[in-house]
């Protein structure tokens, strides 16, 4: 298999990419054979997937998240996406900071492992470092028009500012300031954000 | 910025499922029987498509390979991509796909890909699946 490049990340990916738009409900519903089938793939080299919230509705990044655990996740390059919608709301949708930041967290959660890892950051209000890390390399949009607008907003996240949650922000009395994510908790190892991954988006 | 082009089967039009006298049922996935516009054979644009599949699959035989690698070669020639996003459904899809990795174009058969559809075009403008907001109507004055 064949690395390139990823643009001017530094990031290293095979050249074929999984995309897993075809694991669960919309293609293949059995768990257990999508897990094979990704898992075959990386085997073969494949270091790249790629999935979105919306696939299955959530589903495919469930999938994607079991076949990856045991140890499989460090070595990936994931990348998972936000723009379409996720329910009726007009809200829960597009491009804004605030689905953005929330649907990250959603990813990540679906995405699992469960604990500590990846569980929202509601109670610091803060966005963990693994998560800005992973917003970074993870804010994909399904539109060229969301490319650009889901950069800007991960600029700004790597700025790090607080999250949209308002109401925790006010809980906690936190300004929006660098300092403030930088002291969050770390969790153990970041987990979807390969360590070469320094500058984020050109 | 890494551009990781999606469907470079384009939905399964260059699976080699899509041949001339071939039985049609549209694609299996409920993920793509959704975009009804694409597969729809009553339409002129996508018949069309499967002329143009059906030359790229002769082509794809003539030059030893099967046509899935072809596609997936072609979008990989490009020097601006990074990744073709791949889509299997079935392992079988998955082992297929994963051929094309080690398959290279040569300069003659991209000529000919390119006489069969010329670069820039849409067969159907419906496979873009997304349209500018600064082409939609509302943006237009006329």
């Amino acid at each position: 298999m064949e690395y390139r490049r990823l643009g001017r990340t530094g990031v290293w990916v095979s050249k074929l990419c999984l995309g897993a738009m075809m694991f669960g409900e919309w293609g293949t519903k059995d768990h257990a054979e999508s897990i094979r089938i990704i898992q075959r793939a990386l085997d073969a080299g494949i270091n790249f997937i790629d999935t979105a919230d919306v696939y299955s509705e959530g589903e495919s990044e469930v999938i994607v998240g079991k076949a990856l655990a045991g140890g499989r996740r460090d070595d990936i390059v994931l990348a998972t996406k936000v723009h379409m919608p996720m329910g009726e709301d007009q809200n829960r949708r597009g491009n804004s900071r605030r689905w953005i930041i929330r649907e990250v967290e959603d990813s990540l959660r679906r995405l699992g492992p469960t604990g500590s890892t990846c569980t929202r950051s509601t109670a610091t209000t803060r966005i963990p470092t693994s998560m800005r890390r992973s917003a970074l390399l993870a804010i994909w949009s399904t539109a060229a028009r969301s490319v650009i607008s889901g950069i800007r907003p991960s600029r700004s996240l790597r700025l790090s500012r607080a999250s949209g949650r308002r109401e925790s922000a006010a809980a906690s009395g936190s300004c929006p300031s660098s300092r403030h994510t930088r002291s969050s908790p770390a969790p153990s190892r970041p987990m979807y954000c390969p360590p070469a991954l320094g500058t984020g988006w050109a | 910025m890494g551009v990781i082009p999606w469907s470079p089967l384009a939905g399964g039009w260059l699976s080699g499922r899509y041949r001339k006298g071939s039985e049609l049922t549209g694609p299996v996935s409920p993920a793509r029987q959704r975009l009804a516009n694409r597969f729809d054979m009553s339409l002129e644009a996508n018949q069309r498509k499967l002329d143009a599949a059906e030359k790229l699959a002769e082509l794809a035989n003539e030059a030893g390979m099967t046509l899935i690698q072809m596609a997936i070669a072609f979008v990989l020639r490009h020097p601006a991509v990074s990744a073709a996003i791949i889509g299997p459904r079935t392992m079988e899809h998955l082992d297929s796909q994963l051929a094309a990795a080690d398959t290279e174009l040569s300069e003659d058969l991209l000529d000919r890909i390119d006489e069969i559809v010329p670069p820039g075009t849409n067969i159907n403008p419906a496979d873009g699946g997304w349209v500018s907001p600064a082409l939609e109507r509302a943006a237009r004055r006329r």
